[in-house]
Formats: structure tokens, C-alpha cells, sequence
């Protein structure tokens, strides 16, 4: 039994189409990366789950229980930081937390906040009021938040925007604890490859509202085409070569590139070698961002 | 739902402009008394300045009951004003700055959200109300004592210290309806719009186009001016006619309550369905 499934989700905003027929499951104990730039129709669809924006159709499946537009109870089991972390600037972080605390009925309320506040290392300044905070404070508390009460899943859109990149690797950190330790489902959204190949174990890569890709983090990148940049010694040899394993060249000043899955580029290297080709330098040229950037255009 | 009004209350109690609403009608109540009791002949003189030359008058005329009524037809347009100061923002001032969409990622339906919030807004408003009230009356009644209370509607009315008191607290309670209407207008634009500023100059906006029309077109306006809420904002002074208007006074009432019903529902049934985009 999937714990989320998202079963062809639109949402029109007016004639605007911001999310169509998107489809994803999640199971319990993933780290799911969203991935997609910025207007793909992310923080949309995760707004749908968690019921601030109603879906024009489709349905939301939460532990195989179909979401309604005014079913909340689900939400007692999901934790979310949605965008920026907003709290009440005026109050300090504990008395913020106390509010939420109230919100989920907790039994043991300054206990709960003690533990969440030590986890995110903010308990040293929980008395400070949250117009003190840094970025970086406000997303840990955000996190402290979405953790208060013990959810089963936790939405996290765009955790690392604004921070530094001590941040992001404390922010990254995090939620490997929060998935390892706390053994709690996460969903990260993202415009960054890199992010997200570091945090999660699956992936949907979204643009224009659309699924452009799914699946297990590693072999999707395993999947993606690389360009390699290569200079023989003999550059027509190479050419030869590469015309007999019918693999498209392009030939720029001194150096040819050619265009190969990540995965098989060891095999295309020793054939090479194999066929006398002496490499002299090979440079992979294409990122996974631009491959990213690509897919998306 | 008892948890939601709390947590609506322990927020506005965190507010600093919460207080500022207490310390204006403070300031005006004592102000408004102490200049009373210096020069308290004069504004007699100037609420009845064409019957002085016309009546003998003795006794203690500038007394509690005088002064809290001059107070509560001054302070009718202020507390307006700071209601909406408070009340005008729990939407959308929430929705501006993003904590309404944590509170909307809580198990709790979107029904319960909005009448906590108005019920909040409503306790924060009796309170306020009958703060200016007992302050009012309370001072006045230290710095003056007690008497008869002159009142001049179409006509002198001379109402008895001992027959006053009641006609305060339903005078208070037409105040009351009148400022929950102000709070449910203003919590009604909150839920259209996603900035803070909007429902409060929206809300004394729409108070001032009213009033304003109602004060200067009257016979333009005619059919419709006995259903404008801001109308009945003075009715409260007939419990001061020495033969009370009962079927106005209720009509008043009906109308008031009409409207707190309509914006409330309006606005509730646009915060149910709205998408949350801030």
C-alpha cells in the first residue's frame, strides 16, 4: 500500500493549466524528490495534498483513503514547510511552536517542543522572538514545525531556498536524520538536480504541470545521455570508428563529441581502446543540470 | 473548536495594536472627562446652547449620565476604527505574511477556522466596546457623581438618575451589534484579499460611503436607508426618548443582526472554497 498516491491531478487557475494528469505513488520510508524549475507546477501540487488548493480533478489517495475537499483528518499525520517559513515574527520560537502544539492536541506539549526544537539545534534560542531569526533559523523552526507532531509524512518545498551552502548541507543533514532515524517519509521539492540526487532514493521530474520522468534516483541518472568532448591522436581514426558503431559524431576544431547514456560510457571507452583509438583527453562536458535543463525546456 | 478560539485569542492578545485600541478610548475617555470637569457649563452650553436663555436649570447637570452619553456619541466614530484595526487583518494579514497556510495544514476544517476567528474577533469586540462603556461611565461617575440626565432629541428629554442606568446597557447592546457588524464586514473582506491593509481602510471605507450618503442624500436614498447597517449605528439613542420606539428599536435590531448573519456567511462561504496561493 503506497502512502500518497496522486492519481491524474489537474488544477486550472482560470485558462492557466498549472498541473496535468500527474500521476506519482509514494511508499512509506522514501525520500521523494520533486524535481522541476521554478513555475513546473511543484509547490501547486503539493498544496493540493495538503489541502490549501483544491484540485480541479483527479484524486489524492492518503494510506489508500481518498482525500475529499473538506476530509482534514489526514492532515494530523503529515508535517509540511511549504515555501518560506512564516511564523508569528512577534512571538518567540517556543511560543510559535506552542501554537501548533495546541493545534495537534498534544498530551505532552513542552516535552514535544524540547525534543523538536533540540533536534533542529534551536533550543538555545527558543525564548528569541522570530524576527531574530536568520533564514536559516526560520526553515530549522519550519522543520521543528512539521515534525511537532509526530507525522507519518513530511512535505518539504524547496527547504534550501535562501540559504547559504553551510545551510544547505546542515538542511540536507537534517533530513537524511529525519528519514534515517526518525524513520519518516519525506517529499522534497526542488529546482535542483544536484539537491535532490543527494537527499532522495525516487524522483519526479515535473515541468509546464507535466511528469516528464519517474523513478529510482540512481538509475534515472544512469539513464540520462551525456556529451562527451574526446581528442585523439588520430581524429579521422576516431571518426572511422565511431561511424562503424553507428554512434553520431560531431567534430569541434580539435576534438569530436559524441552524445552516450552515463551507464554505457566504461563499455564505449575499453571498445575504443579496443580499436586502437589512442584518447589523449575526454572531458563530459554535459551536466546533469544541463541534462535537467534540457528536459525541461 | 475551543482550542482554535484560544489560540485566535492568544494571538490577538500578542498583538500590539490589540492594546492600541484600549488606549485610544482610554485617552479619549479621560481627555474628553477631565476637560468636562474643568469646563463642564461650557459644553453644556454647547450641546444646548439655543435653550439656555429659555429654562432655569438646577441640580447637577454635568453629571455621569450626561457625560457617558456625549462620550458614546463621540466614541461612535472611533471605535469603529480600532475594531477594524484588529479584526480587519486575521485573514488576510495571515495570508500575507503565510502563517494561514500552517494553520491550514492542520486537521481542522476550514469552518472551524473562520468562526474562530470570528469568534475571537467578536470577544475582542464586545470587549472593547464595553470597555469604552464601563470606562466611560465608571470615571464619570468618580469625577461627577449622579443625576438627572438632560438629553436633547427632537426634544428636551430629562430622564431620572434612577430610570438611566438600563437604558446604557441596551443602548450598549445596540453598540455592541453595531461594532459586530464592523467585525464581520471586515473579516468578510479579509477573506477576499491577501494583503492587511485592504480590510481596514475597505471596511471604514464602506462605513464612511454610507454614512456619508446617508447623512447627505437622504431623500435620494430614502427607500434603502432603513436597510444601510449604519442607520441603525444610532438607534441606541431611543432608549433615551422618554417613550421608547420599541418596533425601531427591534427593527433595528433585526437589521443589524441580518447583516453580521449575511457578511459572516459571505464571508465563510469564500474562505471555504478559496485556494490558498500565498
Amino acid at each position: 500500500m503506497p502512502l500518497l498516491e496522486v492519481k491524474n491531478l489537474n488544477k486550472y487557475f482560470n485558462s492557466f493549466h498549472a498541473v496535468r494528469d500527474l500521476n506519482f505513488k509514494i511508499e512509506k520510508g522514501d525520500v521523494y524528490g520533486f524535481l522541476g524549475p521554478n513555475g513546473a507546477g511543484k509547490s501547486t501540487s503539493l498544496r493540493m495534498i495538503l489541502g490549501l488548493i483544491y484540485p480541479s480533478s483527479g484524486e489524492i489517495y492518503f494510506k489508500d483513503e481518498k482525500i475529499t475537499k473538506y476530509d482534514r483528518k489526514y492532515l494530523s499525520q503529515i508535517g509540511a514547510l511549504i515555501e518560506r517559513p512564516d511564523f508569528y515574527e512577534n512571538l518567540s520560537a517556543y511560543n510559535n511552536l506552542k501554537i501548533f502544539a495546541r493545534l495537534a492536541d498534544l498530551k505532552e506539549k513542552e516535552a514535544r517542543i524540547e525534543t523538536v526544537l533540540k533536534e533542529v539545534d534551536l533550543w538555545d534560542r527558543r525564548a528569541s522572538k522570530v524576527k531574530t531569526y536568520s533564514q536559516g533559523m526560520k526553515q530549522r523552526l519550519g522543520i521543528a514545525q512539521a515534525l511537532l507532531h509526530e507525522p507519518e509524512l513530511i512535505i518539504l518545498d524547496e527547504p534550501s531556498n535562501g540559504l547559504d551552502p553551510k545551510g544547505q548541507a546542515d538542511m540536507r543533514e537534517l533530513i537524511h536524520r529525519i528519514s534515517s532515524e526518525l524513520q519518516i517519509t519525506v517529499i522534497i521539492s526542488s529546482h535542483i538536480l544536484s539537491e535532490i540526487e543527494l537527499i532522495a532514493n525516487r524522483m519526479l521530474i515535473i515541468n509546464k504541470g507535466q511528469r516528464i520522468a519517474e523513478g529510482n534516483v540512481h538509475e534515472l541518472m544512469e539513464s540520462m545521455e551525456m556529451i562527451l568532448e574526446i581528442r585523439a591522436t588520430d581524429q579521422s581514426y576516431l571518426l572511422e570508428k565511431l561511424k562503424e558503431r553507428n554512434i553520431i559524431a560531431e567534430v569541434k576544431a580539435d576534438r569530436v563529441s559524441v552524445q552516450i547514456a552515463e551507464a554505457e560510457i566504461a563499455g564505449f571507452l575499453k571498445s575504443m581502446v579496443d580499436a586502437g583509438v589512442e584518447i589523449t583527453e575526454m572531458r563530459q562536458i554535459k551536466t546533469l543540470e544541463e541534462y535537467f535543463l534540457n528536459i525541461t525546456k | 473548536m475551543r482550542q482554535l478560539i484560544r489560540i485566535e485569542l492568544f494571538k490577538i492578545s500578542k498583538r500590539p495594536r490589540t492594546y492600541i485600541g484600549f488606549g485610544t478610548i482610554a485617552f479619549i475617555v479621560l481627555a474628553f472627562e477631565f476637560a468636562a470637569m474643568g469646563n463642564g457649563q461650557a459644553l453644556f452650553g454647547l450641546v444646548f446652547k439655543n435653550l439656555q436663555g429659555m429654562f432655569r436649570m438646577e441640580g447637577n447637570i454635568i453629571n455621569v449620565n450626561f457625560v457617558t452619553y456625549l462620550l458614546m456619541n463621540t466614541l461612535l466614530f472611533q471605535v469603529p476604527i480600532l475594531v477594524v484595526l484588529v479584526t480587519g487583518d486575521m485573514i488576510s494579514g495571515e495570508a500575507s505574511k503565510g502563517s494561514l497556510r500552517l494553520l491550514l495544514q492542520r486537521p481542522y476544517s476550514r469552518t472551524q477556522i473562520y468562526f474562530a476567528k470570528w469568534i475571537a474577533a467578536s470577544i475582542y469586540t464586545v470587549t472593547l466596546v464595553l470597555f469604552a462603556g464601563l470606562l466611560a461611565y465608571g470615571l464619570g461617575y468618580l469625577l461627577f457623581g449622579d443625576g438627572d440626565l438632560f438629553v436633547f432629541r427632537q426634544m428636551i428629554n430629562i430622564i431620572n438618575a434612577d430610570d438611566v442606568v438600563w437604558r446604557f446597557g441596551f443602548g450598549l447592546g445596540i453598540g455592541v451589534l453595531a461594532m459586530l457588524v464592523v467585525s464581520s464586514l471586515s473579516l468578510m473582506i479579509s477573506s477576499f484579499v491577501n494583503n492587511s491593509i485592504g480590510p481596514i481602510v475597505g471596511t471604514i471605507a464602506v462605513i464612511i460611503v454610507l454614512t456619508v450618503l446617508s447623512t447627505l442624500m437622504v431623500n435620494l436614498i430614502a427607500p434603502i436607508l432603513p436597510y444601510l447597517f449604519t442607520t441603525h449605528f444610532i438607534k441606541w439613542q431611543y432608549f433615551f426618548d422618554s417613550e421608547i420606539d420599541w418596533p425601531t428599536i427591534n427593527n433595528a435590531v433585526l437589521v443589524l443582526i441580518a447583516y453580521i448573519v449575511v457578511f459572516t456567511g459571505v464571508g465563510w462561504w469564500n474562505f471555504r472554497r478559496k485556494d490558498i496561493l500565498t
